[in-house]
């Protein structure tokens, strides 16, 4: 059954092996979740390597993502005009990312991408603010939205700027038990 | 086909902004047309500009490993499908035999791959496991983990009792007697005969509910079974050539499947363990993982979300709570301590008395049970009187001593650890003094010379064959812990759902729907297991049916979890508490194991029933055999035993842990001082920079006093001139935005800062000799204040305000991305820390690495010589009179180091 498939080309496949933590049988069904997205909108062939983008209104509105706080960042981080539309090959690259198999570090740098609202590089307070909103919906109190702020960058700041950059990030990170296994999406 | 592809890529993502990421695009559209004859190793080096941590990328890397990193690397698809491609064009020339052993290699992969993703299929519940996991978090996935784990152990150790006890003992049987010959007929005593009788009962005729009565308590028809101790046979199979002795193997195989329960466990432990090392022990406190880990983003469902936010929200408020609460207590006086301790002692009290209390009644139980022989229903009570008892104040306490623990103003994770603790000790220490009242009632409170023990060393009148008593007690408690479980969730579990659910009144909003509390509930299933390897000797078919209870278990739990629950308020750190669970297991192995060994060694065994009749112990059983051995296995096994032997292994094995333990205690010690100079160094750098502000500032108003005619006259700053004259530099590049670039800014952030040291006290300026050296940099510094901060901080962005430097500049991307990196080097030397320091990202290093980047660094020769310069002038009599201020004391030390560095 698996040769019968006429989506991508054996090479397209390998590729996509290659490059995602996906086994050829993952890759086939990403893609037929990415095509229900839109069926009218998705080609059957791939081998030609068409130009399509789904916008993200249909990206966020997969089951995995519906209701996940983050789901634009995610989607904004992941793909490649950066607001959130995405092709296939980003698709696969955000839920390989996401997968099990990925490791800790890659894991970290999109995270910190996703946590990184105004794309600075640093986790700046403002940012933080966003991200425990998110957290929260928006439901701690503006005085505990800042202590909690202010511990966050006391605990993790190492270089004492007032803000986090990648490596206070990945140091923190490196240290949080439970990263990896909420850092994942089952698909 | 691919080159465009890669163009159009790059031009798309350029404003992504990865650090090295525009190294790597261009080192990919440059590489064919550079046409390197080392290509494969290109490929892997411009992919790992993604450098931190753990993603090792050796140049020697191998094909898999390039596939590897390149899944790893953070790029867009479309990158990495085109250095896939590179990779893919650029196939190696290997001899015939390489290519067949790499064809070979290939295909065992690919085979490895493929037998793993079968074998993954076969994991036990891995679905149902990884549904949970979504649906409720780590914490509860964990408790699924431990169970299944629990029933994959009880089912090995099932498989290893049936192939050497359970089936010899019944082929035998089947063979009849004709092989038979009975072991080690030492009997020791003459008047011991009449302690040979054992009368299970199962002859006569009994009612038909009896036999549900027997199953229950396990007397009966299920007494003289396979199932319990007693009906195994003293015998052992000698026939040509084949012996077979099933006490020895009895013996031994209770011995091994303790030690398979102690291997498992230790091993399962370490893993948590690591996991828990990896993390640092939770060095950085809670709230940054709440933030950043917090989230679950396999979540689905907005009922799940909603709870988990109201979840995170809750936690944030108990943190921001408990340290409200650590102010408190600090600023308590003394009488409200004392109050407090007086509080905690007392209360402590009262836990005892509870405890004390529980204890009485589970001895008292059980001694009315075991003297009373009743018939019927009020029998079967009799017989569960102990195990209701148990169970009955294993729900009651508890909760009473989460109560208790609320009361006792701790702080809230204290709380929970405490009532936990306290639950424990209740769990085990009740089943410790369930043991004990059954080993007063058999030996008659240890003394075998009273008058009730006197003919058998034990209890024979009320007990003719007491292993097979204890070993139904533990049979009991087992199904008695499975019954309840299953009328807990029928009778209490789903009632009070269909209440919650279809009840609006103010109790059953009160009560609100159950939450999964992952601590009792392990405890509950460490406390089954403990009971079964307590019985385990006495009824060797326990593991087995331990297996199926706790397969029951996992599909009740699954049920109640996805029906009647919901998500708890508290959630339960999984990878923390996964150690704390096996230590509690831990623990009630080692309670069992005390049982089976004083019980293998010191007491007697029944004379009337089990394959120990007979003799004096059942420890007995192997000097015996041993004796029967060849004499050089006697004396080899002699020598093992003996001292000559024994104690250099102890002196040696002791030696090994001191070294151990000295490692250990160095490497942390060592791990507590790099992170108190990681700390310290960020001051520093921080430190420097503001001094570095106000230096420049102040700098900015002597150049005014001094006039601006040296500006002008050093305004064709010579480096800069030679850098960007360089024909070679620019030649030796296919592109050329590059080379001055990376050259540049260095240089004048070098420049930038030892002109304002020597700025700081006019004086030094006139010790400098060469003009040129005192006036270039100052030039610049003049030009642009900013750069001063430049140099500590990673923000680039200020130097693409110096007109100067855009010049140089191809892009204003490439622009940040190597001063950065440069940056990162730089304070990584200032730091000297090893390792530790790197940990942030240490392949930034590497960057430098990369071909490009490389000859970047090193081309200007010029720069070189410029600095070692500086350096000189630096290391000269002047610092002494720098000494007057310490940060220009530290500062020539960190340059000498820097300009070391880059000289490499």
């Amino acid at each position: 059954m698996g040769n019968k498939q006429t989506v991508f080309t054996a090479q397209q496949l390998d590729a996509y092996q290659d490059c995602t933590f996906f086994t050829r049988k993952e890759i086939l069904r990403l893609f037929h979740r990415y095509r229900d997205l839109a069926p009218q909108l998705v080609p059957l062939d791939y081998t030609n390597q068409p130009d399509v983008k789904l916008p993200y209104e249909l990206i966020g509105s997969m089951p995995e993502l519906k209701d996940n706080p983050f789901r634009q960042r995610i989607a904004e981080v992941f793909s490649e005009d950066g607001e959130g539309n995405m092709t296939l090959d980003d698709f696969l690259d955000m839920f390989s990312v996401l997968s099990e198999m990925a490791p800790r570090d890659l894991k970290a740098y999109y995270a910190f991408k996703i946590y990184d609202f105004n794309n600075d590089d640093f986790i700046c307070k403002a940012d933080l603010e966003k991200t425990l909103n998110k957290l929260t919906r928006n439901e701690l109190t503006e005085d505990e939205v800042r202590m909690v702020c202010e511990k966050v960058i006391d605990e993790a700041d190492l270089d004492n700027d007032g803000r986090l950059s990648l490596e206070d990030f990945q140091h923190m990170i490196v240290r949080a038990p439970d990263f990896l296994s909420t850092f994942h999406i089952r698909i | 086909m691919e080159l465009t592809e890669f163009g159009s890529q790059g031009s798309l993502t350029a404003h992504r902004g990865y650090h090295g990421y525009q190294q790597s695009l261009r080192a990919r559209t440059t590489l064919p047309r550079e046409a390197n004859n080392n290509s494969p190793q290109l490929p892997s080096e411009n992919g790992p500009q993604f450098g931190w941590g753990s993603t090792p990328t050796p140049e020697e890397a191998g094909d898999s490993d390039k596939n590897q990193s390149l899944r790893e690397l953070p790029l867009h698809m479309g990158l990495k499908r085109a250095v896939w491609q590179v990779q893919k064009m650029q196939v190696p020339v290997v001899s015939r035999w390489g290519s067949g052993i790499n064809k070979y290699t290939k295909a065992l992969k690919r085979f490895r791959k493929n037998a793993m993703g079968i074998l993954v299929k076969f994991v036990l519940w891995r679905k149902v496991i990884q549904k949970i996991g979504g649906h409720f978090g780590g914490g509860v996935q964990s408790y699924f983990l431990f169970l299944r784990f629990l029933i994959v152990l009880n089912f090995l150790s099932f498989l290893l009792i049936a192939a050497f006890v359970l089936i010899p003992n019944i082929v035998f049987e089947a063979q009849g007697s004709s092989v038979f010959s009975r072991t080690g007929n030492v009997t020791e005593n003459t008047n011991t005969t009449n302690c040979e009788g054992y009368d299970h009962g199962s002859d006569t005729l009994t009612p038909f509910y009896q036999y549900f009565l027997d199953l229950l308590s396990g007397t009966g028809f299920m007494e003289y079974s396979y199932l319990f101790y007693g009906f195994y046979q003293n015998t052992a199979v000698i026939s040509n050539g084949f012996s077979y002795n099933i006490p020895l193997a009895y013996l031994l195989t209770a011995a091994f499947y303790f030690l398979f329960c102690l291997v498992c466990i230790i091993v399962s432990m370490g893993s948590a363990l690591r996991v828990i090392t990896a993390a640092g022990g939770g060095a950085v406190g809670g709230y940054s993982t709440l933030v950043f880990t917090g989230w679950d983003h396999g979540l689905q469902g907005d009922r799940a979300t909603k709870l988990k936010q109201q979840n995170l929200r809750h936690q944030f408020q108990v943190e921001l709570e408990e340290e409200r609460f650590r102010l408190k207590a600090a600023s308590q006086s003394l009488g409200q301590t004392v109050g407090m301790y007086v509080l905690r002692i007392f209360l402590n009290l009262v836990v005892f008395a509870l405890l004390g209390g529980a204890f009485y009644s589970i001895f008292v139980a059980t001694r009315f049970s075991q003297s009373r022989q009743e018939e019927g229903f009020l029998g079967l009570l009799l017989e569960y009187l102990p195990s209701i008892v148990i169970t009955v104040e294993n729900f009651v306490v508890p909760f009473l001593f989460g109560k208790i623990t609320i009361l006792e103003n701790y702080t809230p994770s204290v709380t929970v650890i405490m009532a936990l603790l306290r639950a424990v000790f209740l769990r085990l220490v009740s089943l410790a003094v369930l043991l004990y009242t059954l080993w007063a009632e058999i030996t008659c409170g240890g003394k075998p010379e009273s008058a009730e023990c006197l003919p058998c060393n034990y209890n024979y009148n009320r007990y003719q064959c007491w292993e097979t008593r204890v070993g139904q007690e533990m049979y009991k408690l087992t199904l008695f812990d499975l019954l309840t479980t299953l009328a807990v969730l029928i009778l209490v579990e789903f009632p009070r759902r269909l209440a919650v659910d279809h009840c609006s009144c103010a109790l059953s909003r009160w009560l609100g729907r159950q939450e999964f509390e992952v601590p009792s509930n392990v405890l509950a299933v460490v406390y089954g297991q403990t009971v079964v390897w307590t019985g385990a000797l006495f009824c060797p078919l326990l593991p087995v049916i331990n297996t199926i209870k706790f397969i029951i278990f996992f599909y009740c739990k699954k049920v109640t979890l996805f029906q009647n629950c919901r998500p708890a308020s508290r959630t339960f750190r999984s990878t923390s508490s996964n150690f704390f669970f096996f230590v509690v297991l831990l623990l009630g192995w080692a309670l069992a194991s005390v049982t089976l060994i004083y019980s293998v060694a010191v007491i007697h065994p029944s004379y009337g029933c089990g394959p120990f009749r007979s003799l004096l112990t059942m420890w007995t059983i192997v000097p015996a055999t041993f004796y029967s051995l060849p004499n050089t296995t006697q004396e080899f096994l002699f020598y093992i035993g003996s001292q000559k032997f024994s104690i250099p292994l102890f002196l040696s094995s002791c030696v090994l842990l001191c070294f151990t333990g000295a490692l250990a205690s160095v490497y942390g010690r060592s791990v507590a001082q790099l992170k108190i100079q990681h700390k310290n160094e960020g001051r520093d750098k921080q430190f420097l920079v503001k001094q570095i502000k106000e230096m420049s500032e102040k700098q900015g108003k002597i150049q005014d006093n001094y006039g601006n005619r040296g500006n002008k006259e050093n305004l064709g700053n010579r480096e800069n001139k030679e850098n960007l004259g360089n024909p070679e530099i620019m030649g030796s590049h296919g592109s050329p935005q590059n080379p001055e670039n990376h050259g540049n800014p260095e240089g004048q952030k070098h420049g930038t800062t030892e002109s304002q040291e020597n700025h700081g006290s006019p004086e030094i300026k006139e010790n400098h000799g060469t003009p040129e050296n005192h006036w270039n940099p100052e030039e610049q510094n003049h030009g642009t204040t900013e750069k001063g901060e430049n140099r500590g901080t990673p923000e680039n962005q200020e130097n693409h305000g110096n007109p100067e430097i855009k010049e140089n500049l191809g892009t204003q991307e490439n622009h940040g991305s190597p001063e950065k990196n440069l940056g990162a080097t730089e304070n990584k030397e200032v730091h000297g820390a090893p390792e530790e320091e790197n940990h942030g990202n240490p392949e930034s290093k590497e960057n430098h690495g990369t071909p490009e980047n490389q000859e970047n660094h090193w081309n200007p020769g010029n720069e070189k010589h410029g600095r070692t310069e500086n350096k000189e002038i630096h290391g000269t009599p002047e610092d002494k009179e720098n000494h007057g201020d310490p940060e220009n004391q530290d500062n020539p030390q960190n340059h000498s180091k820097q300009s070391r560095t880059k000289d490499q």
